[in-house]
């Protein structure tokens, strides 16, 4: 998640391109981050230090050892920065310094400028470099929508594992109606009922559905629908059996669809845009079963 | 090679799980998407095993697990569920379903689910076997 949250960011701040950003995601598929990176990252070398140990040995073996006996690091800082080698973000970065397209001092310059800039504490930016779904959202969480955190947290969740591992969050907002023009919705009944919709304006719907199923979906018919039905259907049962371990006893509607319409609305619903594949689609999470759809 | 039935009310689920079947090297005789029909097909095609959703319109999982036990107490039926609720699962072994199997369905645990239960099912067929040769 972190890689597209920061690629796409830089991809609209014109830092890089599409294209670059689609070659460093998949240079980063195939390489783990190296200890120099992964050292200046976290601010205990300088990107001169770091080069300067490198330039006597490119493996990592040689790093460590060249590190530890000049004194720039010991070995309990290897230990842990081994552990961070398969981490998504320092891959993310290797995978920038790799194609030459920004090194790791400029990325992380870059982010601090940004974090700066949009009022992010540094907590959050860890967060952010996590690459953990629950660290992540609650930054494009404000206030108000907190209590629907939970509920977001299982579904996108859901959907990285069953969609696309690339998906990627844009600020959540309450709202209480939301223009869209195809959805699947499935209410959930009980001692704390819920819905969660997936909604569209295009065809994203298609584009989700083709990423579960691996099968090309050009526009949003009744197969599509029932393909997002039934990944709805997986989001909304893992949050009842979470629920359930507090002993909360929920039964699950059927998905219920909806080809053509103007909006969604009810009293209060949280909209989570998200993002794959360079379209936007939109969770849509109400805590009562009292929505409308036009 | 076992024959299959699936019931579940989404198409995309049934198009996965008989994927994945088919891919295990068995036969999916017949689909439902509901269990009424379920039921009926369960009567009609007497499949060595069934994968049945729990959530579907009209009569649900556990109301055709019920009368699938009735019509044949050695049904061999999985409950297929999003969600893993204590309840539903107690009333699915209750009633007598062999396991149960969390979607997203993932083909390694679908295939150990039948491999196992028609493994037990093939050891109760030779004890039966057995009892049925011993001399009076």
């Amino acid at each position: 998640m972190v890689s597209h949250i920061i690629g796409n960011y830089l991809v609209n701040q014109g830092m890089i391109s599409g294209e670059q950003l689609a070659g460093v995601l998949k240079e980063k598929r195939k390489i783990r981050a190296n200890l120099g990176l992964i050292a200046v990252s976290e601010g205990i070398l300088s990107y001169e230090e770091a080069q300067e140990i490198r330039a006597e040995g490119e493996s990592d073996r040689a790093f460590a050892e060249n590190a530890v006996e000049k004194g720039y690091l010991t070995e309990g800082q290897i230990k842990s920065m081994l552990r961070k080698q398969g981490n998504s973000y320092m891959a993310f970065a290797q995978a920038l310094e790799n194609l030459n397209v920004m090194n790791i001092e400029q990325l992380e310059q870059y982010l601090l400028e940004q974090q700066q800039k949009n009022g992010l504490s540094f907590t959050e930016l860890e967060d952010l470099k996590s690459d953990d779904v629950n660290r992540i959202l609650p930054i494009y969480f404000p206030g108000d929508t907190a209590p629907f955190l939970d509920a977001a947290c299982v579904a996108v969740r859901t959907l990285i594992r069953m969609v696309d591992s690339g998906i990627y969050p844009f600020k959540a907002f309450l709202t209480n109606q939301w223009e869209v023009s195809n959805c699947v919705i499935q209410f959930v009944e009980g001692e704390k009922e819920f819905s969660y919709a997936i909604a569209g304006r295009e065809k994203e719907l298609a584009v989700v559905a083709s990423c579960y199923m691996h099968e090309p979906y050009e526009k949003v018919d009744e197969e599509v629908l029932d393909v997002v039905g039934e990944i709805i259907n997986c989001m909304s049962g893992l949050y009842a059996s979470e629920l359930s371990q507090d002993g909360i006893i929920l039964d699950l509607l059927p998905p219920h669809f909806y080809g053509q319409i103007r909006e969604i609305s009810a009293e209060s619903m949280l909209v989570l845009p998200l993002g794959v594949k360079n379209h936007t689609f939109y969770l849509l999470i109400n805590r009562n079963n009292l929505v409308k759809i036009l | 090679m076992a024959n299959i039935l699936i019931v579940d009310d989404s198409r995309t689920s049934r198009k996965i799980i008989r994927a994945m079947v088919e891919e295990m090297g068995h036969r999916v005789i017949a689909e439902a998407d509901n269990g009424e029909d379920g039921f009926l097909k369960f009567k009609e095609w007497k499949p060595d095993l069934v994968t049945l959703d729990i959530t579907m319109p009209g009569m649900n999982g556990l109301e055709a697990l019920r009368l699938m036990m009735n019509e044949d107490k050695n049904a061999k039926v999985i409950m297929v569920s999003s969600a893993w609720q204590k309840n539903n699962m107690l009333k699915a072994i209750k009633l007598g379903a062999k396991d149960f199997l969390a979607k997203p369905v993932e083909e390694d645990i679908l295939q150990l689910t039948i491999t196992e239960i028609l493994r037990k099912s093939g050891e109760e067929d030779l004890q039966v076997l057995a009892v049925e040769k011993e001399p009076v």
